[in-house]
């Protein structure tokens, strides 16, 4: 069965060329037989690709095992292998089984590490130094990023995400800046929004999702060069209320919250910095004397930081606009973060009282968590109930371990706070029910 | 759906990708065979220690006593800076860094370096060569001989071979000897087990 379907579908191209069908019955006929052909199911695929990974970096720890006995020749021809077989397993792939993702997930993995390993074995060979490892991990992207598109394989460029970050990471230290990584991240993004425009709510998708947003917060915390102390506020607190109106601009609709990554991912982060902002050493070092001075410090580098502020605040504003013109209160209070964060931070300078700030902030937190409680009572929603109480009870505690009450009064909030939690969970479920 | 058109252009991508692929390892072997081959010999006087690389495995970092410069008289240098080390070998042919300079040195042997830290007339430099990859067990044997007799620590050295400014490590030798022949000869190699 399955290799008359893979021929049928071989010959669609054909048939709408010669005119004997037209497009749309090519496309309907192509998506009625496809999941025929690629029937595995995805915990199959899954164990593919994990076959796959597993065998390469088998591949990895053998080669790093430094074989003594062999020669520099020998060496040269080991390290070339595992290369040749992924090209030959890629190349089959496209010629033969074009159509199952399985074989294009898994015979990108293996390909996509064979180059690592390939390059590691040479510089392994001739010792070469930790001078260029950063020069190692981006040779190794930039040869590997391209089977992501031409395999259409999602798993290549999740390595890819983990190698780019690691690479921000090692430049950062070892070439004092890591501006690549920006070029390097745009470079997967293509295959992300085709996934996502595709089918968002798949697995597949998903994956690249939390993959995605990950690689970015790791990248901006590793290329900011820190050298305007607590700029990081502002611009994590624009990154994360971003990736919040992403979510809300093109991907809303998810059959269940879990499948909604931008979201989960744009809450928690706006959620976790206004609870953290509230303390007053998040406000400490800013306006302060104090700039990076060691060597890894570049200064074209460190204007850069205002560029990547630039960009995301033209990227959060283009979003919010949408938000103010609806008038959405709910969404307007998770996305408004910079809004009050970014004054603040104007204001801030060593001379002013820290009051002037936390309490700002604080408000905020609270009534970030009142507003999300109400929107969850108001339309029983209880994961907007439960996330609204968990804010507030988590501004009390943290202003509770902040202050010096005696254990016994402590003591009597926490339960207090319990008791609420669990009757307001109580009382929406009675009224759902009802 | 692919049509063939598409598909002929993703396997002609794929070509172009696959040669990429081979000549990038190639012509960093190229660069490294051909300064062994015809690269001039210098030797470096080193004190290793054993960490350890999950990509690359098992090394000996290398601590060249030549990465130290104590004459230094120009300018302040900044950290992170790259220069150029200019070399000279000493009566027992041993590397000297005898300057630094801020362009390639002309005739002369010389190193691309990079400033770790100037204090004075100190400068601390990070050249090339700072890791010698070996075979776990024998790394390992090579630690456990260092660590039991630190005060008779025979003496150690790295060949290396230049070439424009550009330098391979060629061997590491224990007491005048390659390092597995000089484990041979103690009885440390093969490893027992």
């Amino acid at each position: 069965m399955k290799r008359r379907v893979r021929w049928l579908l071989q010959e669609l191209p054909d048939l709408v060329e010669q005119g004997v069908i037209n497009q749309q019955a090519a496309r309907r006929i192509h998506d009625h037989y496809m999941p025929h052909l690629d029937g595995v199911g995805i915990g199959m695929r899954l164990l593919v690709i994990l076959g796959a990974l597993l065998i390469g970096l088998g591949v990895i720890l053998l080669i790093a095992h430094n074989w003594p006995q062999w020669s520099r020749s020998v060496r040269t021809v080991v390290s070339f292998s595992p290369l040749i077989v992924g090209q030959m397993l890629v190349a089959w792939t496209l010629l033969r089984r074009p159509h199952s993702a399985s074989w294009r997930e898994g015979s990108g993995t293996f390909l996509f590490i064979s180059i690592g390993a390939c390059i590691g074995l040479i510089e392994q060979t001739y010792h070469l130094g930790t001078n260029d490892y950063a020069g190692f991990l981006l040779t190794w992207m930039l040869l590997g990023i391209p089977l992501v598109y031409l395999l259409d394989a999602s798993v290549p460029l999740l390595l890819y995400w983990a190698g780019i970050v690691g690479f921000a990471w090692v430049a950062q230290n070892q070439w004092g800046q890591a501006l690549l990584f920006w070029p390097l991240w745009l470079a997967g993004l293509p295959h992300v929004v085709q996934s996502l425009r595709r089918a968002p709510w798949d697995f597949r998708s998903q994956c690249l999702s939390w993959a995605t947003c990950l690689a970015v917060l790791a990248g901006t915390a590793a290329t900011l060069e820190r050298a305007a102390p607590g700029l990081w506020l502002p611009i994590f607190a624009t990154l994360f209320a971003g990736i919040y109106l992403t979510h809300y601009r093109w991907l809303r609709g998810a059959p269940d919250v879990l499948r909604s990554p931008f979201q989960i991912i744009g809450v928690a982060g706006v959620i976790g910095l206004s609870l953290m902002f509230t303390f007053a050493n998040a406000w400490d070092e800013i306006a302060s004397d104090h700039t990076r001075s060691s060597w890894h410090y570049r200064e074209f580098a460190g204007m850069f930081d205002y560029v990547v502020l630039a960009t995301l605040l033209v990227w959060w504003f283009g979003l919010l606009r949408r938000v103010l013109r609806r008038r959405d209160h709910m969404q307007f209070m998770y996305a408004g973060l910079p809004l009050v964060v970014i004054p603040l931070y104007l204001l801030a300078a060593p001379d002013t009282p820290q009051v002037f700030l936390i309490l700002p902030m604080n408000l905020y937190a609270f009534v970030l968590g009142i507003a999300t409680l109400r929107d969850g009572m108001r339309n029983g929603h209880t994961v907007s109930l439960n996330v609204g109480l968990l804010v507030i009870c988590s501004l009390l505690l943290l202003r509770f371990f902040d202050s010096e009450l005696p254990f016994t009064i402590r003591g009597v909030a926490f339960v207090v706070i319990g008791t609420g939690f669990l009757a307001t969970n109580l009382w929406l479920r009675r009224r759902l029910e009802a | 759906m692919i049509s063939r058109r598409h598909r002929r252009i993703i396997l002609a991508a794929f070509i172009g990708l696959a040669i990429a692929q081979y000549a990038v390892p190639i012509s960093m072997i190229n660069k490294r065979q051909s300064t062994l081959e015809q690269g001039v010999t210098y030797k470096f006087r080193i004190g290793p220690v054993d960490p350890y690389d999950p990509f690359l495995g098992r090394y000996l970092a290398l601590d060249l006593e030549a990465a130290t410069f104590n004459n230094w008289r120009g300018e302040p240098l900044q950290a992170g800076q790259t220069l150029y080390a200019v070399l000279e070998q000493d009566k027992q042919g041993f590397a000297r860094v005898i300057t630094l300079s801020m362009d390639p040195p002309g005739t002369r042997d010389y190193l691309k370096a990079r400033v770790v830290w100037q204090s004075g007339s100190q400068v601390r430099l990070r050249l090339p060569f700072d890791r010698y990859y070996l075979e776990e067990n024998a790394a390992q044997t090579v630690w456990q001989m260092q660590r039991s007799n630190p005060q008779q620590a025979v003496p150690v050295h790295i060949v290396v071979k230049l070439q424009d400014g550009f330098g391979v490590l060629e061997e590491l030798y224990f007491d005048d000897k390659p390092i597995f022949e000089y484990m041979q000869e103690q009885g440390l190699w093969p490893p027992l087990g």
